[in-house]
């Protein structure tokens, strides 16, 4: 009997998990909202404190100024999580993204205990201090995000990559044999090819220096000088997928 | 065979007779139609106006120019049949959906210095 309550509640927690369970995206929009909610309110409350500085002004200033370190740090913390659900979803093994994902994680965990760690936060003295420790040290957490955006597109490419790859093997063994000689110079021109735009996205990808990451964060070219490597590659794949598709058109697919 | 006479007997037959001959019988015909000259002549322009304009109209419609038209060719046919799509379609929307535009996801502003100080605001 009681194995049959279980897995009777089992069936019913599988049923509702979907819709319980918020996923990375609505997650970091719902935190970065309160963020924004407590920010707006902290400013007006810190200027009344400011303007008049009575014991009731610093307790109310105080606790929004909590609350709204509460938000941004998990704030902060569901935009990493967000940017590695992103990577993730594209189901690519690929090494020199590897040591960027540990990063957004480890940085996920620093914004995450800065969150809970806030919250013992009581005296004015205690939030000027706590404030200056994180100013310390968030530089190189925040600088990570920025990483973490390149190798979520780098990821796409990869992808594309195998996808790519994966036409190919199954389109050769469909040719009409024997295969023309002009067929196999194409075919070996597009394998020539992948290995071209794959030395591309490795050269984009280990160029992600993450051992100087807050100074190469804050340098201005940091997102333009990639959007350029991104465009070339982008243009290198949509013409190989052009020609991939042009053989299997003519030699693959029945003609009408 | 004898020829039948008749002969007017009625004293106000014959004076009607009388009047016919001397004309006087038109007389007030005569002074209507004076005094009112101007109405039944414009009335009498006006409804052989309205006919020498029905009758034109007649007969242009008699003689209409003819109307050439293009000879018919018949409705287009499109010449499209099935063309023949490629099973890897996919990758290419794939690639052509790619963004490059960075950073993407934006990053938010954050405020790192949140304190009572009055130099933070």
């Amino acid at each position: 009997m009681r194995f049959l309550y279980v897995i009777c509640l089992s069936f019913i927690v599988l049923f509702f998990a979907p819709s319980v369970l918020a996923d990375a995206k609505s997650d970091y929009d719902y935190q970065y909202g309160q963020y924004r909610t407590g920010y707006s309110e902290f400013v007006v409350l810190k200027q009344d404190y400011l303007n008049t500085p009575s014991l009731d002004n610093q307790q109310k200033a105080m606790l929004s100024a909590k609350q709204t370190i509460l938000a941004r740090d998990l704030a902060k913390a569901s935009l990493h999580w967000y940017l590695m659900d992103l990577i993730a979803g594209y189901q690519v093994d690929y090494g020199p993204i590897k040591p960027i994902t540990t990063s957004l994680n480890i940085a996920r965990e620093y914004f995450l205990a800065q969150a809970q760690k806030s919250q013992s936060v009581i005296t004015q003295e205690d939030l000027k201090k706590f404030t200056q420790n994180y100013q310390s040290t968030v530089q190189g957490n925040d600088s990570i995000i920025k990483f973490g955006i390149v190798a979520n597109k780098i990821t796409a490419l990869v992808r594309i990559q195998r996808d790519s790859k994966t036409a190919l093997d199954s389109i050769i063994p469909k040719l009409p044999t024997p295969i023309p000689a002009s067929l196999t110079a194409r075919i070996q021109e597009l394998k020539d090819s992948a290995q071209i735009i794959d030395g591309k996205i490795d050269l984009l990808a280990n160029n992600l220096n993450l051992a100087d990451a807050v100074a190469e964060s804050v340098t201005e070219i940091f997102f333009t000088a990639r959007v350029e490597k991104l465009v070339e590659i982008r243009e290198l794949q949509l013409d190989w997928i052009n020609r991939l598709i042009d053989i299997d058109i003519n030699y693959v697919q029945p003609q009408i | 065979m004898s020829n039948p006479k008749f002969e007017i007997t009625n004293p106000e037959a014959i004076k009607l007779l009388n009047d016919i001959k001397s004309g006087a019988a038109f007389a007030p015909v005569k002074a209507w139609l004076v005094r009112y000259k101007w109405f039944w002549i414009s009335g009498l322009m006006v409804i052989v106006l309205l006919i020498f304009l029905s009758i034109g109209k007649a007969i242009s419609r008699n003689r209409r120019p003819p109307v050439f038209l293009p000879p018919d060719i018949g409705t287009p046919v499109p010449t499209t049949g099935k063309t023949v799509k490629s099973d890897y379609e996919w990758i290419r929307q794939n690639i052509q959906n790619f963004s490059t535009d960075l950073p993407d996801p934006v990053i938010p502003p954050f405020d790192n210095s949140i304190d009572l100080e009055s130099v933070n605001i």
